[in-house]
């Protein structure tokens, strides 16, 4: 392969990937699920989640650690946000009791009821191609 | 301190490794004996772990390009100087870093938890590498070897990818989710792409230099088209296109637009096939030639060579969607993170740690690195079958049975207290290996002679 041929391939495998995350920077698929509760409490409750770095031992949708349980349909389980509340009030096991104010309790619930909306994870219906790819049904109709 | 900056990348990058896999163990042992999170929390350990053998995959591959280039590759440096601050900056931030998650202070993101702040110096520095580096390689002339392109290109993408991952603070990113976890894993994808170009490049290197001194006419001939051959920059391509593109494995059960799911099913795992192949090429020829098993390099690259096997068969499997149905968020994706990171980023840096060590001590083919050695795999096979096991259970548990987290904890326990022990005898092995490497390189024993390194890499009698 000449000079010229790697610079060239070189220069398109960068084009390209220029053009991918343009794409995948202004996709509008499912990115406003959940907006209907979006506000200032959703906004601070994520910042609070990043600065108790609750990803350490939770995961959304399947990614973060694996010492807790995945939050991301927590809200809408059964007994949902007594227990949720009830854990970051007082922590249990090795969830610390990070002695959280109620404002900061108020911010997190609204973060994870903001995210409760975004999807399905782990998945509870979905269908599998004979392709090997994977279709799941991560919101109600009427959502 | 060595007059080196290359090797004073080594020696705090073994720190970082040691100190890593310190609290990797302690974590592990957090999710045997949840009380010890009363005494340090686990929301501390993780990131400490994370980052610290993060560093070490990026100190490991700084240190040997910055060693190599001036030393085997007869590239003076642009500037030395913006190599020590290179080198200070890192430490200082590290050392910053690592002080911020002992007081709790966070505000980051998973791989990255330190306050954003922080992340302005690691650009800072990166950009003085990247300038450097740049500087130094337009002197050449000739044509560049493969492991040029493969450190360039690292080196431009993790500046880019890294900056990439800071998006989520611009509300347009930040405030939808869905958006946020795409751009985010996205960018670590790329990040993890980068890091395998700088030490995929530095495997392609010691493959042509350790070839050179191989004892073997064959080897001796070929070894100045290693860096330049077809297949080299085949591979090359094919690891940058995945640096580019192969990172949507992450995104298949997220709601993230449907192309960007399924764009990473076939690219994601081209790249540990072409490399496998050629390690698995050199190895083949080694062996036809005459068996250097006892060389420590050689060793290591060995047990990559394997380890990607291993890793190619587990990755390949669980890029496929339907397979990743019942694999992602379970062990078997810390698995495939332990495999690629200790098995083959983590023994090819080892390799790059002893072709260095032994040009200034001859290394024993007995005693306690290769001791160490069988420990560390061994130990390392163990908990790896742990983690697999641990993952296929969690994940039919979870799909097929429903079960609630507590239900997989109980059932996954036994796999998870091997997968601890195992982490804890690794650890050993890995000392054994890297505090006599530290101590050789922390003494101000100079590379000796050509001729006297090649001697050393007779086979012991």
């Amino acid at each position: 392969m000449s000079l010229r041929s790697k610079q060239w391939l070189y220069v398109m495998l960068c084009i390209s990937f220029l053009a991918m995350s343009f794409g995948v920077y202004t996709s509008t698929e499912n990115v406003d699920r959940g907006f209907s509760v979006m506000n200032e409490d959703v906004r601070a409750g994520k910042r609070l989640f990043q600065d108790y770095n609750c990803v350490s031992c939770h995961q959304i949708f399947g990614l973060g650690g694996y010492m807790g349980p995945d939050l991301t349909n927590c809200i809408s389980s059964e007994g949902g946000p007594k227990r949720a509340e009830m854990w970051m009030r007082n922590g249990f096991g090795a969830m610390p009791n990070f002695e959280l104010s109620d404002q900061e309790i108020t911010e997190l619930m609204a973060f994870l009821a903001y995210i409760d909306k975004s999807g399905t994870s782990p998945p509870k219906e979905y269908e599998i191609n004979s392709t090997g790819t994977l279709d799941i049904k991560h919101y109600q109709d009427d959502e | 301190m060595n007059k080196d900056t290359g090797i004073n990348f080594l020696i705090v990058g073994i720190g970082a490794l040691l100190a890593g896999m310190f609290y990797g163990c302690f974590g592990a042992l957090q999710h045997v004996y949840p009380e010890l999170n009363a005494y340090f929390s686990f929301q501390k350990t993780r990131p400490l772990h994370v980052s610290l053998v993060i560093s070490w995959l990026y100190l490991g591959a700084i240190g040997g390009i910055y060693y190599y280039l001036p030393n085997k590759c007869g590239v003076p440096l642009y500037s030395q100087l913006l190599a020590k601050l290179h080198l200070w900056i890192f430490t200082i931030t590290g050392f910053v870093i690592i002080g911020a998650y002992f007081m709790g202070i966070f505000g980051g993101r998973e791989y990255w938890a330190f306050p954003p702040i922080l992340a302005i110096p690691i650009v800072l520095s990166w950009i003085m590498f990247g300038y450097n580096y740049v500087r130094t390689i337009f002197a050449v002339k000739t044509p560049w070897p493969v492991y040029y392109w493969m450190w360039g290109t690292g080196i431009l993408f993790f500046l880019l990818t890294f900056l990439e991952s800071y998006l989520w603070m611009i509300p347009y990113f930040g405030d939808s989710i869905v958006r946020d976890m795409t751009v985010q894993w996205k960018s670590y994808g790329s990040i993890v792409g980068s890091w395998n170009m700088l030490i995929y490049g530095t495997a392609i290197f010691l493959m042509e230099k350790a070839s050179e001194k191989s004892g073997i006419v064959e080897l001796e001939e070929a070894a100045p088209a290693v860096g330049h051959s077809k297949i080299a920059f085949l591979l090359f391509f094919l690891g940058f296109l995945n640096l580019l593109f192969g990172w949507a494995h992450h995104l298949y059960l997220l709601p993230s637009a449907g192309w960007i799911r399924h764009m990473g099913y076939l690219i994601s795992m081209t790249e540990l096939l072409i490399i496998a192949k050629l390690i698995w090429q050199f190895r083949a020829n080694f062996i036809a030639g005459k068996n250097r098993f006892h060389i420590m390099p050689f060793r290591f690259l060995m047990a990559a060579d394997i380890w990607i096997f291993i890793n190619l068969a587990l990755a390949l499997l669980i890029s496929v969607p339907a397979i990743q149905l019942y694999t992602h968020g379970t062990h078997i994706t810390v698995a495939h993170a332990m495999g690629s990171t200790i098995g083959i980023n983590t023994m090819i840096l080892l390799a790059s740690l002893f072709y260095i060590v032994g040009e200034r001590e001859k290394v024993p083919n007995k005693g306690a690195v290769a001791n160490g050695f069988w420990i560390a795999n061994i130990s390392f096979f163990i908990f790896f079958v742990c983690l697999t096991i641990a993952g296929i259970m969690k994940g039919f548990g979870v799909i097929e049975k429903q079960q609630t987290f507590h239900e997989v904890k109980e059932t996954i326990s036994p796999f998870i207290q091997l997968f601890a022990y195992s982490g804890l005898v690794m650890f050993i092995g890995f000392c054994m290996i890297l505090i006599p490497a530290a101590r050789t390189l922390m003494s101000s024993r100079e590379p000796e002679l050509a001729e006297e390194a090649s001697a050393k890499l007779e086979p012991a009698q």
